[in-house]
Formats: structure tokens, C-alpha cells, sequence
């Protein structure tokens, strides 16, 4: 039972940092705190089961689809609403507060817009429902495949990120947009590209869960929530820390939902993020700050 | 006292006793306008007295009150109003001290985070007790507290709280808070405890929410997790908050009072749309007031000078 | 007679760099001491280990008898050390007799009230911004505004005073008056700790001087001497200069 436990820990973890990979973009290189981050993904679960339910295709097709989409989406969600706030931000303080405030309402209208369109009903789809046996563990093949799409997606980002061009701009500008500039690296491009990624994989990590859990349109909190501790938890930023930390989390949610109660799991979640906070509150690989 | 602090308290008492007849004239729709404003801007006003100075923004508002609301669902029926009161009291200092400890130390964005989940944390917690302990989920909440002696206590509370936002107005803390919202560094350089400070004033803010869920609790008969717990609440304080501006003691009540009109008016247009429409006017608000009414009331007594 | 300010084996590092590199030094009450080196050698960070922003991660800083190291700002603050910043940061919100007033009102005063605003009037006149009490620090000029954190810093009435590069961008008129007023503040029997670059200032204030590089002590002494020192020379102007 131990190792069906750390097992489904990993998984869930995998997805965690999945799901934090896309903030961690926003936020550490757009520096927009976006609230809005879960009820994206819950869209795009929604979109892949339109795909699956609706148009009887397989729902990876969605995972060739939603993501672009997502990508325009909040291409021009940065555009249009966020720009004007980095435009108008004294400091960087300044744009964290009003880019919370403003994500926040965008949460309530996506929010609403999926509670007219579904009701606050549960959906699920059934996709590669069955058993597969690994180390002598049954686990469900949907969750093993959402875990090696979401370990394909991470590699492919953290190649892009440190072997391309555009890939080393973005991390130039989370390091230091300032110094960026000076480089001749257009900051507020890269931030909306960023923006944007960070959308798309919203996107992808909304279709890989929606194989295998049940949602409704309540649940992007949830979802948000568990992205910012896990990238705060792992150093704004950081993708290693971002994996570190899902992993954490994942295991440690599991652990406590076999071993002790699983109505204490979100205790447990802000236990962990407590207690990483005050011990390192740059997060497990974060840099201090001079 | 100076003349100018005369004359203000003079106008406060007329303004109060004014707003205490208030459930003699209106009937029962109006009383529950005029409960649904008192409540709003007893939240808000406390918010802004934490948030506008620290420019820490709490999403944590449904997580107090809702404490407050279920102290009353649990003990309302056994004990003595002004003991319920008390208790609830005792218990949003304890989790307010508790959360505020381990919490204002960190920066701004890190307090958000973790504000946004404390409501949740909090009902799942209350969920967990009442489904493994008490047995039950959800309780009927019994009293003979009439809607005008809510409105009262409401309006009591509302005293209460700008009175204490007047007094740290003028007082250490007050300069304490405001240094602190200027630069952190800076006030500790100056002597300032500056997590004893916000500590004290997040303790103090949250109480006033506590006791609002408390006084609340009997408008409704039953009450569950997800009834008390709803973060609508702490949205709605927010951005009535933002409306009206956080940098005046007046400022909260400038956006409680035409958001709970509008809000009314859209519940009952739009039952189905009301939290796309909520969106879209705080989007709006962000965007074009963004240092609220007030900003606009003293940008208007500013120019035609 | 024992030092006031007494610093052994301070160290700090920031990932791998080394910032602060186990410093030993001590300050005498009533000395006026400069510290100096080039830029990035670790002088504001050793301003920032003894203020209280960041904790030493080895090493011993005892003030006034007391061990500070790695105690919060505040306490440091009411121990009796106030110190400036190397970019000037006044309370923005805050008239220029509020910002004095918080160091009156948290530090060793611990004065409110109407005689505490009066205290504050009279500091701000000290370091000549007798005017300003009522205006907002963003309507002073630079140097105003330099004026206007010293008088924070002298709310705090400390025995020990940081300044961290005062005196750099000021004219020559306005760099006598300063120079002078920072004599003053010494006549005082404040003991002064100063970072700076400008030498003229270093000569005429300081008897003592601490050289730093790359978070080294690498020379003490007077002003003329520490000024020979070949390895200071090597430091300001690198290797060639040996030549």
C-alpha cells in the first residue's frame, strides 16, 4: 500500500508542477499574479470534454487544439487588460496588487460564464479507464499517460527555455527586465509571449486532468491555489523548484489523505507552504535577494 | 478636543441617531437593505483599516465571518447572546493571532496567497470536525433576535469601528502603519516593531469581520459550511473597499453603499449572470477608479478652486 | 575604555559569493571612521549586517556591550544605531515632521505628543529644513531629502550613525555645509560610521580608516596612510597599476 500511495503521489505531484508551470511564467516573468490561472484550466477540461463527449474524438486531439488557443486567448487577455496596468505600475509592488485585482474579477466572469454555460454540476469523461500494472501496482493508464504528456511538456519547455533564442530572452527578463532592456530585449514582447505560454500550458495541463478527474466549473480556486504555493514553494521562476515542489505536495497530500484523513488535506498543503515559507522564503530554489 | 473634533462627533451623533430610527420607518424590504449596507460597511470599513495602510490585500474577509456565524450556529441556543458574542470574539482573536504570526512576516504577495486559501482551509477544517465529531453537516440556528436588533448591533459595530479608526488615525500605531505602508525597511530603521504593528491591526480588523458573522448568523435559519464560508463575501468587501478608497476612515462606505444597490438590482435581474456582471464592474473599477470615490470626491473639491 | 562597536569574524554570502568575508573591527565611542573600497567590495552590505536587514551568516557584532547580530532592525534601532541609505528613503506619504517624528516616537524617546512634534521641528531645523515640516518629502530636492533622512536617523538620538555615501552627489558648497554639520554631529559625541567615496570628505572627517575589497579588510589607518597602502591602490585600479 506504501508504494500505490508514493506512486499515485508522484503522479499527482507531476500534475502539480504541470499545473505551476504555467504560473510560474506568468508570474515570474510577466510578474502578473494571475487569480484567473485555475478557471483557464477548467476551461480548457471543458473544451477536452467537448472534444471527447461531443464530438467522440479522442480528447489528445484537444491536447494538439486547446492549448494554441489558450495561447491566443491570453495573448490577447495580456494585451488588452493587463498592458495597461504594467503601463500604469510605479513599481513592481504596484503591478503584483493591481494585476491580483484584476485577475480576480477576470476569475468571476470566466467563472460565471462556465457556471450559465454547465451549472455547478460534476463531468467527467471516461478515456483509457483501465488498469495497468507497474512494479506489481495497478494504476489507471489515463493517470499514466497524463504523467508522461506532463513530463514531455516540461522537458519541452525547460530545451526551449535554455537552448533557443527567444527561450534565454525569457529568462533574461525574469531575472532582471531592467538589465534586459539594456540588452536590447524588447521586455514588454517577452513578458506578453511569457503571458501567453503560460496560458497554453494552463491549457494542456486543464486537458491532461480532465481525463482522469472529475471537475465542475467551482473548481479553478482550487486549481489556482495549488499553482501559487507550488511556485512560491519552489522559488518563483524556478521550473526544478516547481517540480520539486508539485512532487512535494502531491506526495505529501496523498500520504496524509491514506494515513491520517483525506479532509485534512488542504491543512497539509498549508502546513508544508508554512513551513517552507518561514525556513525559506525565497522558496526551496530560490536566490536571496541582496 | 479641538472645535473641529467637536463639531465632527456632533455630526457623528446626529448621523447615528438619524440611522438608528431607521427600522421604524422601513419595512421589512427596506430593514433588509438597510441590514445588508450596515453589514457591508462594517466588513469594509475594517478591511480598509488593515489594507489601506499595510497595503496588504486580505482575501481571508468570509474566513472571520464565517467563524463569527458558526460560533453563533453552535452556541445560540445554549448561552447568553452577549457570552456568544464573547466566544466568537475569543476565537477570531486566537486564529487571527495564529494566522497573523505565521504570515506578516512574509512579503505582500506571499500574505495574498495565502489570505486567498484561508477560507477554504477554514471550511474544510469545519467540515472535517462537524463530519467525524458532531456527526453533522449543517445546523438550524435558533434565536429570537429580530431583523431590527441585527440592524442595531450592526450599527453599533459600525461606531465601534470607526471609532477605532479614528483613534489609530491619530495615534502611534497609526504613523506606526502608515511608515510601514511607505517602506518596510525603513520604518524598522525607525524603531518600529513593524510585525508587532500589523499584527495588532490585523487582529483588531478581523475582529470586527468575526463579530459581523456573529451578528449575521441569525438572519439566516440554517447555515452550513458553504453558506458560511462563501468567498463571494470577501470579493464583495474587497472591491466595495477598492470602490470607495482605503486611504480615508470615510472612504469604504462611499462604494458599500452603491454596490449593495447594484448588486440588489442585478441579483434580481440577473440571477444566473450575477457573478459575470460582479466581474466585469470590478474590472471596471480597477481600471477607471482606481484610487476609488475618493480619489474622485477630492480630485472634484481640488480643481474648481 | 572599552570599543562600542566591536565586529568579529562577519560573514555573509549571497549563493556563492562571498559578500562579507570574516571582518574584524571595532569602533571607539566618539570616532568619526570611514570605511572605504571600491564598488562592490561590501560596504553596504556590512552596513546592512549591522543595522539588522540581513543576518550574518557567521561572526559576532556586539554594540554597546551587547550581542545584535542577526537581532531584528527595530531592536538594533532603539539599542541606539540609526543609519541612512545609500538612495535616499523617505516616507512618501509621511509631511517631512512625521517622518522625523516616527524615529522620535519608536526609538529611545519614545516621545508623542505635541512635545514630540516640537523635538522634530527642532531636529529638522538642525540639519536645516526648518521650513519643510508640513511639505511631503517628494517636493524637496536631493539634498533636501538626504537633510531630511539624517534627521530621522537623528530622532533615533544615537550613539552610533551609519552613513551610507551622505555626502556623494552634492555640490561644493553644499558638501562644506554637509561636512561640517556631520563635525557637528560628532562635537555632539555621536560616533560616527561613514561610507564614502569622496576623499575630500575622508580626509578632513576621519583620523581612522577601514579599506575593504571583495569583502576583505585589507588596510586600516589614517587617511594618508591607507591611501599609500599598494594593495588599496591595487584594488581602486587594478593589477596594471603595478607596473
Amino acid at each position: 500500500m506504501l508504494i500505490e500511495t508514493t506512486l499515485s503521489g508522484v503522479i499527482l505531484g507531476g500534475m502539480y508542477a504541470l499545473v505551476a508551470l504555467g504560473l510560474t511564467l506568468q508570474y515570474g516573468v510577466a510578474r502578473i499574479m494571475n487569480l484567473s490561472y485555475g478557471e483557464l484550466l477548467i476551461a480548457a477540461a471543458f473544451a477536452a470534454l467537448w472534444f471527447s463527449s461531443g464530438l467522440m474524438v479522442n480528447p489528445l486531439i484537444g491536447l494538439l487544439v486547446v492549448p494554441p488557443a489558450a495561447f491566443a486567448v491570453s495573448y490577447v487577455i495580456y494585451r488588452v487588460l493587463l498592458a495597461p496596468l504594467v503601463r500604469r505600475a510605479a513599481n513592481r509592488d504596484a503591478l503584483e496588487v493591481d494585476s491580483i485585482l484584476a485577475t480576480f474579477g477576470l476569475l468571476f466572469v470566466i467563472q460565471g460564464v462556465m457556471l450559465a454555460a454547465f451549472g455547478g454540476a460534476y463531468f467527467s469523461y471516461s478515456f483509457l479507464a483501465v488498469p495497468v500494472q507497474i512494479a506489481g501496482v495497478t494504476v489507471a493508464a489515463n493517470r499514466l499517460l497524463a504523467l508522461v504528456l506532463a513530463l514531455a511538456i516540461g522537458l519541452g519547455l525547460y530545451l526551449a527555455l535554455t537552448r533557443t533564442r527567444l527561450g534565454t530572452a525569457v529568462r533574461a527578463v525574469a531575472v532582471d527586465p531592467t538589465a534586459a532592456q539594456l540588452v536590447a530585449i524588447d521586455v514588454r514582447a517577452v513578458a506578453a509571449f511569457a503571458f501567453a505560454l503560460g496560458g497554453a500550458l494552463t491549457a494542456a495541463a486543464g486537458v491532461l486532468v480532465s481525463m482522469f478527474l472529475t471537475f465542475n466549473a467551482n473548481l479553478g480556486v482550487v486549481f489556482t491555489l495549488k499553482a501559487l504555493v507550488v511556485v512560491i514553494m519552489g522559488g518563483v521562476g524556478n521550473l526544478l523548484g516547481a517540480l520539486i515542489a508539485g512532487l512535494i505536495l502531491g506526495l505529501v497530500e496523498n500520504y496524509v489523505a491514506v494515513l491520517v484523513d483525506p479532509g485534512l488535506t488542504l491543512a497539509a498543503t498549508y502546513a508544508i507552504f508554512l513551513i517552507v515559507l518561514l525556513l525559506r522564503p525565497q522558496g526551496i530554489l530560490g536566490r536571496a535577494n541582496r | 478636543m479641538t472645535g473641529r473634533d467637536l463639531s465632527l462627533a456632533a455630526g457623528a451623533a446626529i448621523a447615528v441617531g438619524a440611522l438608528a430610527v431607521v427600522p421604524l420607518v422601513l419595512g421589512d424590504y427596506g430593514l433588509s437593505l438597510a441590514i445588508n449596507i450596515a453589514s457591508y460597511t462594517v466588513l469594509a470599513t475594517a478591511w480598509s483599516l488593515f489594507s489601506g495602510p499595510t497595503r496588504y490585500v486580505s482575501l481571508a474577509t468570509v474566513a472571520f465571518f464565517g467563524i463569527g456565524a458558526y460560533t453563533t450556529a453552535v452556541f445560540a441556543e445554549t448561552l447568553a447572546w452577549p457570552l456568544v458574542l464573547a466566544i466568537a470574539a475569543g476565537v477570531g482573536i486566537v486564529v487571527a493571532a495564529l494566522v497573523g504570526l505565521s504570515t506578516l512576516r512574509l512579503s505582500g504577495v506571499y500574505f495574498v496567497v495565502f489570505s486567498f486559501g484561508l477560507a477554504e482551509l477554514v471550511r474544510q477544517l469545519v467540515t472535517w470536525f462537524e463530519v467525524n465529531r458532531t456527526r453533522t453537516l449543517g445546523r438550524y440556528v435558533f434565536t429570537d433576535i429580530t431583523a431590527a436588533q441585527i440592524y442595531w448591533q450592526l450599527l453599533a459595530l459600525a461606531v465601534l469601528v470607526f471609532a477605532a479608526g479614528f483613534w489609530i488615525g491619530r495615534s502611534r500605531l497609526g504613523l506606526a502603519l502608515r511608515a510601514i505602508g511607505d517602506d518596510e525597511t525603513v520604518a524598522r530603521h525607525a524603531g518600529i516593531d513593524t510585525t508587532r504593528a500589523k499584527l495588532a491591526l490585523f487582529v483588531l480588523s478581523t475582529l470586527f469581520m468575526t463579530l459581523t458573522g456573529a451578528v449575521m448568523a441569525p438572519r439566516w435559519t440554517y447555515i452550513d459550511p458553504a453558506i458560511a464560508f462563501n468567498p463571494v463575501v470577501s470579493f464583495t468587501v474587497l472591491i466595495m473597499a477598492l470602490l470607495g478608497g482605503v486611504h480615508r476612515l470615510y472612504g469604504p462606505v462611499l462604494g458599500v453603499v452603491p454596490l449593495a444597490l447594484l448588486f440588489e438590482l442585478l441579483l434580481a435581474r440577473f440571477p444566473n449572470h450575477f457573478s459575470i456582471m460582479v466581474g466585469l464592474v470590478f474590472i471596471v473599477i480597477v481600471y477607471l477608479i482606481p484610487r476609488g470615490m475618493v480619489g474622485l470626491v477630492e480630485d472634484a473639491v481640488r480643481k474648481p478652486a | 575604555m572599552s570599543a562600542l562597536l566591536e565586529v568579529a569574524g562577519l560573514t555573509r554570502r549571497f549563493g556563492g559569493l562571498i559578500a562579507v568575508d570574516s571582518l574584524d573591527f571595532a569602533v571607539e565611542p566618539g570616532e568619526i571612521v570611514g570605511l572605504l573600497g571600491p564598488n562592490g567590495s561590501g560596504k553596504t552590505t556590512v552596513l546592512n549586517l549591522l543595522s539588522g536587514v540581513l543576518r550574518p551568516d557567521a561572526g559576532r557584532i556586539v554594540f554597546r556591550g551587547q550581542a545584535i547580530a542577526g537581532s531584528p532592525a527595530h531592536r538594533i534601532a532603539r539599542l541606539g544605531m540609526a543609519r541612512t541609505f545609500q538612495l535616499v528613503r523617505p516616507l512618501a506619504s509621511l509631511s517631512c515632521r512625521d517622518n522625523v517624528l516616527a524615529g522620535l516616537a519608536f526609538g529611545r524617546r519614545n516621545a508623542w505628543g505635541d512635545a514630540a512634534r516640537a523635538e522634530a521641528d527642532r531636529l529638522l531645523e538642525r540639519v536645516g529644513l526648518g521650513l519643510a515640516g508640513d511639505t511631503l518629502p517628494g517636493a524637496l530636492t536631493y539634498i533636501d531629502q538626504k537633510r531630511l533622512e539624517l534627521a530621522r536617523a537623528l530622532a533615533l538620538q544615537p550613539e552610533l550613525l551609519l552613513l551610507d555615501e551622505w555626502l556623494a552627489g552634492l555640490n561644493p558648497t553644499e558638501l562644506d555645509a554637509g561636512i561640517a554639520l556631520v563635525r557637528g554631529l560628532s562635537g555632539q559625541g555621536i560616533t560616527i560610521l561613514l561610507v564614502e567615496h569622496v576623499m575630500d570628505a575622508i580626509r578632513s572627517l576621519c583620523r581612522r580608516c577601514l579599506v575593504m575589497n571583495t569583502g576583505r579588510l585589507i588596510a586600516t589607518g589614517s587617511p594618508a596612510e591607507v591611501l599609500a597602502d599598494p594593495e588599496v591602490v591595487r584594488a581602486y585600479l587594478g593589477d596594471e597599476a603595478d607596473a
